[in-house]
């Protein structure tokens, strides 16, 4: 399951360096789909299950890390491509003389 | 993060950023003329994952993240070539236009000034001479009335050369211009063949060069190829004025008629096309046509007055003498025997209130007689040509704005389109985002519950 998501989340790395909406709306679905099923396995973890099968509390644990690891470099991503998508809509929003419009950052 | 991780991170982020940085450009020149809209063609990177055969191309292929491979321009070549012919025609009809409707204020027709008003009152003043051979009033009111119509065709005859002349003074000027163009076009070239060989993307250089072959082609009606890739020839007449980073300085030659010629070589350009061929066509062709016919007219209606008035007899009996005479250009003026002595105007055969000739001289303005005709049909030509070129000129506007309106919407920015991308780009940023920081705090607590 964390292999999945690790794959995901390769995938939506693409997708934010493509600027793809798309690509991204896809990639979020399907983290959102196995969101609840991580919820299940960080329960099971707390209950003493690895959730995982074979795998031992250290390869979870490392293939969490992994993970970990990935989602920082998308949010990081994520985080400058905010900023300078605001700053663009600003300007763009000056120039087309309309309101511009501002989003957070998650 | 790994060594690995960072390396891509960083390559990302730049990428991310220069894609950015392009969206950026798009909306900053926005409102500049000829800028063309670019768009970053993101590649991906090959990883170490790709260098495992079971993995490489599948989704578990850990990559490399993407680079900008180039910065593209958005750009049909199609709309160019087009567009530079319709460019050429509108800066050739523009030409004619303007050129036509100064030849028409100089004829001045139909006004009291203009050259049939005042032919008709010379030819109505030998009319009343006819009625009235005695009158000495009405030999002068003849006198008056030529001097009067010589005046006319001189200033007419001196309009239509000024005019001619004036063409020619254009196409030098637009000469200079186009000496100039081609200097800034060949230097463009050169940079924007370095900046290629180095692997960047001169875009803006190109937008540059681009403008200053669509003032080419309107001055010339230039013939441009190779621009994309390859060595840029721009052509004029058949001759290669630049090639690359070398530009040919053209010049008028001197003398009549007017042409265009290499100035290195001598080499004649022919057929240059947009506004230095409509102003070749115009200082060679068209103004000296006017001027032909106008002096063909002149000439005509001096032998036909002259002729009539040398078979009748004056005031004291003596024969008649020319009534116009001619200097070497042509110019007529009324002979000074008569200015000195009105009485040597011919009114008929010399008996007593006999006006014959003075009548036959004034038929000359009956719709049967062919003397002002020639005129008349000049001045029905200049109408329809005006009118024509107005017309052709006000076309070729509208087709040239028509195609710019299509290459803008080609290759110019769309504000909206790129607000909208961007919003709908935040919109799902900010979701995964979200998301993202959900599965962390999520991992992180199974990481430490494993840690346990």
């Amino acid at each position: 399951m964390l292999s999945s998501i690790a794959t995901l989340v390769s995938r939506q790395r693409a997708a934010i360096l493509a600027r793809d909406t798309v690509g991204l709306d896809g990639t979020y679905e399907a983290l959102l789909a196995l969101l609840a099923k991580l919820d299940l396995l960080v329960n099971g973890a707390r209950g003493g299950r690895s959730g995982g099968g074979s795998e031992s509390a250290g390869e979870l644990q490392s293939l969490a890390r992994e993970v970990k690891q990935q989602i920082a470099v998308n949010r990081g991503l994520l985080r400058s491509g905010m900023a300078i998508a605001d700053h663009l809509m600003a300007a763009a929003g000056e120039a087309a003389s309309s309101q511009a419009l501002f989003t957070g950052v998650g | 993060v790994s060594f690995f991780g960072i390396n891509l991170a960083s390559r990302s982020l730049q990428a991310d950023q220069r894609a950015l940085e392009v969206t950026g450009q798009n909306i900053t020149n926005a409102d500049v003329p000829g800028y063309s809209r670019q768009e970053a063609l993101l590649v991906p990177v090959l990883g170490p994952g790709a260098m495992v055969p079971e993995l490489a191309g599948s989704a578990a292929a850990p990559g490399g993240g993407v680079d900008v491979a180039q910065v593209l321009r958005t750009h049909a070549a199609w709309l160019d070539t087009a567009a530079a012919q319709l460019t050429a025609q509108s800066g050739q009809a523009g030409i004619a236009d303007r050129s036509a409707q100064q030849l028409q204020s100089l004829l001045a027709e139909p006004t009291d000034a203009g050259l049939s008003a005042t032919a008709d009152r010379f030819l109505s003043a030998f009319g009343n001479l006819s009625s009235h051979p005695e009158d000495p009033a009405a030999r002068d009111g003849v006198l008056r009335a030529a001097q009067e119509l010589t005046g006319r065709l001189q200033q007419l005859s001196q309009g239509l050369e000024s005019l001619r002349q004036n063409m020619v003074t254009q196409a030098s000027d637009n000469m200079s211009q186009v000496n100039d163009l081609a200097k800034q076009v060949a230097a463009l070239n050169g940079q924007i063949g370095q900046a290629q060989a180095a692997g960047a993307a001169p875009n803006e250089l190109i937008d540059q060069r681009d403008q200053l072959l669509q003032q080419l082609t309107e001055r010339t009606g230039a013939m441009v190829s190779g621009q994309e890739g390859g060595e840029l020839v721009v052509s004029i007449g058949g001759i290669h004025v630049i090639q690359g980073t070398q530009a040919e300085a053209l010049s008028l030659a001197p003398g009549s008629p007017a042409s265009v010629v290499v100035a290195g070589t001598g080499q004649a350009v022919t057929a240059p096309g947009g506004q230095l061929g409509a102003q070749l066509n115009w200082a060679n062709t068209i103004v000296p046509g006017y001027q032909s016919r106008l002096s063909a007219f002149r000439d005509g209606l001096a032998a036909a007055v002259n002729s009539l008035h040398q078979s009748g007899r004056d005031a004291t009996g003596a024969a008649g003498v020319p009534f116009f005479v001619a200097d070497a250009a042509g110019n007529l003026s009324v002979s000074p025997a008569l200015v000195a002595d009105s009485r040597k105007v011919v009114a008929g055969d010399g008996t007593a209130g006999n006006g014959s000739v003075a009548l036959a001289i004034a038929n000359l303005g009956s719709a049967a007689s062919t003397v002002l005709s020639p005129y008349r049909r000049m001045v029905a030509d200049i109408g329809r040509l005006a009118s024509e070129s107005h017309s052709q000129s006000q076309q070729a506007d509208a087709s040239r704005q028509q195609i710019q309106a299509m290459q803008s919407s080609e290759s110019g920015v769309n504000l909206d389109e790129e607000l909208a991308q961007m919003v709908s780009l935040q919109h799902a940023y900010s979701a995964s985002a979200r998301l993202l920081s959900t599965y962390d705090q999520m991992l992180t607590t199974l990481i430490q519950q494993t840690g346990q």
